[in-house]
């Protein structure tokens, strides 16, 4: 699917109509005011940083809380007016997470130029000294650099209605040809190759797990052998026709009993499901005693 | 008025585990003694960094697709005390990262963590990396360096997805020692049948207060105990609730919802409660029969804040 700009919608103070100026001024902006906070963070005296930072957390996770918590109306549409103080709360909420999420996202923006500039520093530095492996620095260096052209060049040809109409109309054009043929030809492809290698992997791995070497591996084992068998048709149809001769399905509870599927399902249904339900729960559970600390600002760092 | 979700008993307990866990961080900070249990996964940690530090090869940690989230600090935590000991032995460290925030947050926990051990000289910049936020050309790049550099130990803790088998099989490859955690249940079964030490389910939370002992985190851990064990109350008793009410009472009004009317119960013959009938669950998600809401008045103007 190839992204075209979207039509004129209503717009507030943070939005800006894709390729005009102001958008380009709105992420200027957005890039000075972030740094200019950073550098305010940095003069702050030292013993007022962890009060800002508790704050902000603060009041960050209070609004993500209560945008959680408050009740949500069905049918929410910011042309309307709220019958009462709780739905006037509630679209406040609705109606301020756009932003609130694209602060969040132009700081994570912001963040991976920091990751970007690790990349290079290793590569680069790599590169330059002419240490081991440097070969494979300069392939990621010009395939990162390429990328970064083409895709940008690709978007930014894309931002006006008759750009996105031209790229749709002719994708053979240079610029999205390009991009098309580093990110759909290349990189897609070698993303697939990966995932493919995961079948051999899986395939070793099994191989060392299903070998008996106690009383757990030889029960992993059993049971994992009855859940295949169980899944595999010709096997199923095979048993059943074997069972068959002895009673037909309904006719014993016993004989019903040992068919392959039935036992496959009370094993998943009975103990696999339960158990992973379990760990849910516990993971659920950590997640919630992590975030209320991080929130709390009750979490200290590894070396206090 | 019109909501999806009417019923507060949900919210309410929600409240009631979160009060568990802040009681529980009050008590151990009062100097309460609580135990926590042995767990393998952990105590091999030493035995690991014991390892790569004779063969002078490097400890591998790898927080999976994790991001600046509960989850990717509690896997930045642990590595955090991981490097520690690392550090005391000048063992090389490679931690190795697929989100750009963590990456920053995880570059001055690890700085942080060599200077508090006095040998902020031993802290390499680049031993801590952001790879990609490519799922499979992260695992593509943490496999090369497990195999270019032959890391010794490797800690696989965090959100793992289909890379894991990857990253764990190459890890096998090159005979590293193998400690893993995944919060994606799924992936649970690959760690184990790839790794040598698997922390399940919540192991992986409780490893920062087993490390550390510090009474927040053990505090939290008994309160997620607590909170577990509510959970697990909760089941039990609404289970056989549910049953004997199955059992000896009947359904004698069925719920009907018709579009843009108000919900009402009807009067039905008598007949066995359905699932989504009995009581237990309608204290959750309780029906309540009422007159439907008016329609909003419109504005005559566009509103000016918030976004569309």
């Amino acid at each position: 699917m190839i992204p075209v700009a979207q039509a004129a919608q209503p717009l507030s103070f943070w939005q800006a109509e894709p390729g005009s100026t102001r958008m380009w001024l709105l992420i200027l902006a957005a890039v000075v005011v972030g740094f200019l906070v950073v550098a305010a963070l940095l003069r702050a005296p030292t013993r007022a940083r962890p009060v800002i930072v508790s704050t902000v957390t603060f009041l960050g996770g209070l609004y993500f809380v209560l945008h959680f918590l408050w009740p949500t109306a069905q049918d929410y549409s910011p042309d309307e007016v709220p019958r009462n103080a709780v739905e006037g709360f509630s679209f406040w909420l609705q109606g301020t997470l756009p932003s609130v999420t694209a602060f969040a996202q132009s700081l994570g923006a912001m963040l991976l130029g920091i990751g970007i500039y690790s990349l290079l520093s290793i590569h680069l530095g790599r590169l330059l000294k002419r240490q081991k492996d440097w070969f494979f620095s300069l392939v990621f260096t010009l395939s990162m650099a390429a990328m970064i052209l083409f895709g940008y060049w690709d978007w930014i040809s894309r931002l006006t209605p008759e750009g996105a109409r031209a790229a749709a109309e002719t994708p053979s054009v240079f610029p999205h040809f390009a991009k098309d043929l580093l990110f759909g030809g290349l990189f897609i492809n070698m993303d697939a190759v990966m995932f493919s290698i995961i079948a051999f992997f899986i395939f070793s791995a099994a191989y060392r797990a299903f070998r008996i070497r106690s009383v757990e591996s030889t029960i992993l084992l059993g049971t994992a052998l009855i859940v295949m068998l169980g899944l595999m048709g010709g096997v199923v149809v095979s048993q059943d026709s074997l069972l068959n001769s002895i009673a037909q399905p309904g006719e014993s509870v016993i004989v019903d009993s040992l068919r392959l599927p039935t036992i496959r399902s009370w094993i998943q249904d009975n103990l696999q499901s339960p158990s992973i339900r379990a760990m849910e729960f516990g993971l659920a559970i950590g997640g919630l005693a992590m975030a209320l600390r991080l929130w709390l600002s009750i979490e200290k760092g590894v070396s206090h | 008025m019109q909501y999806y979700d009417t019923g507060f008993l949900q919210v309410l307990f929600v409240l009631l585990l979160m009060a568990f866990i802040l009681f529980n961080i009050q008590r151990a900070r009062g100097g309460k003694q609580l135990f926590i249990r042995r767990i393998p996964g952990l105590s091999a940690i030493d035995e690991a960094i014991g390892r790569s530090t004779e063969m002078g090869r490097p400890v591998l940690m790898v927080p999976g697709l994790s991001g600046l989230d509960p989850v990717g600090i509690q896997a930045v935590k642990i590595f955090g005390y991981i490097t520690r000991t690392a550090a005391r032995f000048a063992t090389p460290i490679r931690l190795l990262l697929a989100n750009a925030p963590l990456y920053s947050v995880a570059t001055e926990m690890i700085r942080d963590v060599y200077q508090t051990e006095g040998v902020p000289e031993r802290f390499d910049p680049q031993s801590v990396r952001f790879v990609t936020d490519r799922q499979f050309a992260f695992a593509a790049g943490v496999a090369g360096l497990i195999y270019r550099e032959r890391v010794a130990a490797a800690f696989l803790m965090g959100d793992w997805y289909a890379e894991s088998l990857i990253v764990a099989e190459s890890a096998n490859a090159v005979g590293a020692i193998q400690v893993a955690a995944s919060t994606i249940t799924t992936q649970t079964p690959f760690l184990i049948a790839a790794c040598d030490y698997v922390m399940i389910g919540d192991e992986f939370y409780a490893a920062s207060a087993y490390l550390s002992r510090e009474p927040v985190l053990v505090g939290s851990l008994v309160g997620q105990d607590w909170a577990k064990l509510a959970i697990a109350s909760v089941i039990v008793l609404f289970s056989l609730f549910g049953s004997v009410e199955k059992r000896f009472v009947q359904q004698t009004a069925e719920w009907v919802q018709e579009p843009g009317k108000a919900g009402e119960y009807r009067p039905i013959p008598a007949r066995m409660k359905n699932n989504d009938e009995l009581t237990p669950l309608r204290f959750f998600f309780p029906r309540k029969p009422g007159p439907i809401d008016p329609p909003r008045q419109k504005r005559e103007t566009a509103p000016t804040g918030g976004d569309s």
